[in-house]
């Protein structure tokens, strides 16, 4: 875990997770034990799987792109095998998230050097407010806890994740 | 990052070896298996024998995970090809061609987003090299002149000579003597060995300085670290290939005296037509006979650019030894440029190192929009942007002094809507700076990348 960036999260919220979290989850758009070669074709399926959560006219190249362009300001890599790829979105009227778990772990170039099996990608609205903020920052602070994150990587269903998290906002 | 780098060419191969010293996962194609088989022993890479211009090889060589893809095959056509199926079947993020020929460079709607070649970056060694000595023929003296910032600000290496003013000065004085010039001096090279710039460092005689200033101050620098301030008029160029024609043109039209040696006959009297004011001469630009009859002792520069590395060699040691007063010579095998550094010749250009920075641009992590590699590339200069604010930035609302920047690195310049800043310790970087870096090792690059990465929270 970056250091730094846990810095942010533990000024950013006050409880963990907020009901922002379970509210956006959508069990369509968990996708687990995925097999997946790279970091590059990750952030194609992460691209994939939000795109079909909005409306027919959005290109999942556009979306893609838009992963991509984030990324290169700084990598979502937050370290313990978890990435949260995200951008804000002309296309996405509300925040739209999606978790993809992998069957193998991918080189993401994360500053802790670990492999990825766990993403969740988000995409939030141009005007995105702070409660997108801390949506972010509460899947990051969930996911500094090495115990949960296996767990979730483990879960055998879309269901079985959202069931996790609930268990653990409760 | 993986990365697929298609033509084992001199540049193909040369930013091979530096992203695989950089940790990369690399994967190079070529149709000459015999050359791919003699890199494989060499370096830590995969490589695939097949026309980079076929889908199925560019598969093979695991296209769908790579995300860059960089074609510098000795073609124009197979590098588009190239990057226009790496678009189209694998959506690769990041695709950079090499392109020679003016055909496509000159029509840069060719690569527009709507339509156009898929292209995110275009190449061009020869221009890049034509550029690069302009700016050294530009000013006089400098071994290094590198531009950031669209030319705003610039990096210049110069040797410092007896009579400068700023010889045997502490750096603190600098302000002292140029009360109006705003100016940083980044490194200093005193007999190979590197010396961190600090307040009570003393420039002395044949040191190398490395300093930063916008563009309109560098001149006024130079005077001071080399006493007199030399000027260039009269300019030999050897060799009239694309890059000795382009770079004619170019002097001639910046209002210098230019002559050019051909050995080709038929090609000397195409450049002839070519070319305006400049003399274009047939002949050995190693014969001793010929630069004499053509005054070579009153040559300011002269600047061996033929394809052959010997001749440039030896067409500059003779041009020297006859009185030219600075001599460059174009030198593409990495072992020369290795064993002629700080011999008779003044500055030896060297095609790949000047290209390699348009590439690593597009790898360093964080929004950096500028890199030079510099001393062979142990150290490295960048132009990174600051984004987000003071929460999700490591630098942007702190001072220069505040920001954790690891040992042999330091901020040059910042330019901030446009305008030049030459930095303080207590200067404040704020969003959207771009913030130039010197860095004398390139083993903090990491650390420096790591600075200017928005924190995840950042959307």
């Amino acid at each position: 875990m970056d250091f730094y960036n846990l810095d942010i999260q533990m000024t950013s919220t006050n409880t963990l997770p907020n009901g922002v979290l379970l509210q956006t989850l959508n069990a369509d758009l968990i996708h687990v034990h995925t097999q997946i070669s790279s970091a590059k074709k990750l952030l194609e399926e992460m691209a994939r799987v939000l795109t079909s959560a909005l409306d027919e006219e959005t290109k999942e190249k556009d979306i893609y792109h838009q992963l991509l362009e984030r990324e290169k300001l700084g990598n979502t890599g937050v370290g313990n095998g978890v990435a949260i790829p995200h951008s804000r979105s002309p296309h996405a009227q509300t925040a739209v998230l999606a978790i993809i778990t992998l069957e193998t772990p991918v080189d993401y170039d994360s500053a802790d050097k670990q492999g990825v099996d766990l993403a969740f990608g988000l995409l939030v609205p141009e005007n995105a407010a702070q409660e997108h903020l801390n949506l972010l920052a509460d899947i990051a602070r969930l996911m500094s806890d090495p115990s949960k994150k296996d767990k979730l990587v483990k879960a055998k269903s879309a269901q079985q994740v959202i069931s996790l998290i609930q268990s653990w906002s409760s | 990052m993986k990365i697929l780098i298609l033509g084992a060419s001199q540049v193909g191969v040369s930013i091979a070896e530096v992203l695989v010293g950089e940790e990369n996962d690399v994967t190079i194609v070529d149709v000459n298996s015999d050359v791919l088989q003699q890199l494989q022993n060499r370096l830590d890479i995969r490589t695939v024998t097949g026309s980079a211009a076929h889908p199925s090889v560019l598969r093979a060589a695991g296209a769908e995970d790579a995300s860059l893809i960089l074609a510098v095959t000795n073609n124009d056509q197979v590098n588009l090809v190239a990057c226009q199926i790496a678009e189209t079947f694998f959506s690769t993020p990041t695709k950079i061609a090499r392109l020679r020929s003016k055909e496509y460079l000159n029509n840069p709607e060719l690569f527009s987003r709507e339509g156009g070649f898929s292209v995110d970056v275009v190449i061009s060694p020869e221009k890049i090299v034509r550029d690069h000595i302009t700016r050294l023929i530009e000013f006089p003296g400098a071994l290094q002149v590198l531009d950031f910032a669209d030319g705003l600000v610039q990096l210049v290496g110069v040797k410092a000579v007896a009579g400068g003013a700023l010889i045997n000065c502490q750096l603190e004085e600098l302000k002292e003597h140029m009360p109006n010039t705003e100016t940083r001096v980044a490194a200093i090279y005193r007999e190979h060995e590197v010396i961190t710039p600090k307040s009570d460092t003393i420039i002395k005689e044949k040191d190398e300085v490395f300093f930063v200033a916008a563009r309109e101050n560098i001149r006024a620098v130079m005077k001071e670290m080399r006493g007199q301030s030399d000027k260039t008029k009269r300019i030999f160029i050897a060799g009239g290939g694309n890059i000795g024609l382009d770079l004619a043109r170019e002097l001639e039209r910046k209002g210098y005296s230019v002559k050019l040696i051909e050995f080709n006959p038929k090609r000397a009297e195409k450049i002839a037509e070519a070319v305006g004011n400049t003399i274009v001469l047939k002949g050995d630009a190693a014969d001793a006979g010929l630069l004499l009859q053509e005054n070579i002792e009153a040559a300011d520069v002269f600047c061996a650019v033929t394809e052959k590395d010997e001749i440039n060699i030896l067409s500059a040691n003779l041009a020297k030894q006859l009185g030219a007063k600075r001599v460059m010579a174009l030198v593409n095998k990495p072992a020369y440029v290795e064993h002629l550094e700080h011999r008779d010749i003044d500055t030896i250009i060297s095609p790949r190192i000047a290209t390699i920075g348009s590439v690593l641009a597009h790898i360093r992590r964080g929004d950096v929009v500028a890199v030079h590699s510099l001393r062979r590339g142990r150290a490295e200069a960048i132009e990174a942007i600051a984004h987000g604010d003071a929460n999700s930035s490591k630098v942007i609302g702190k001072g220069v002094r505040e920001i954790p920047f690891p040992a042999g690195t330091g901020v040059g310049a910042i330019v901030r809507d446009g305008e030049v800043i030459i930095p303080n310790v207590n200067t404040i970087i704020e969003p959207e700076d771009h913030v130039i870096i010197f860095m004398d090792n390139k083993s903090c690059i990491a650390d420096v990348e790591a600075l200017f990465q928005v924190a995840v929270t950042f959307i």
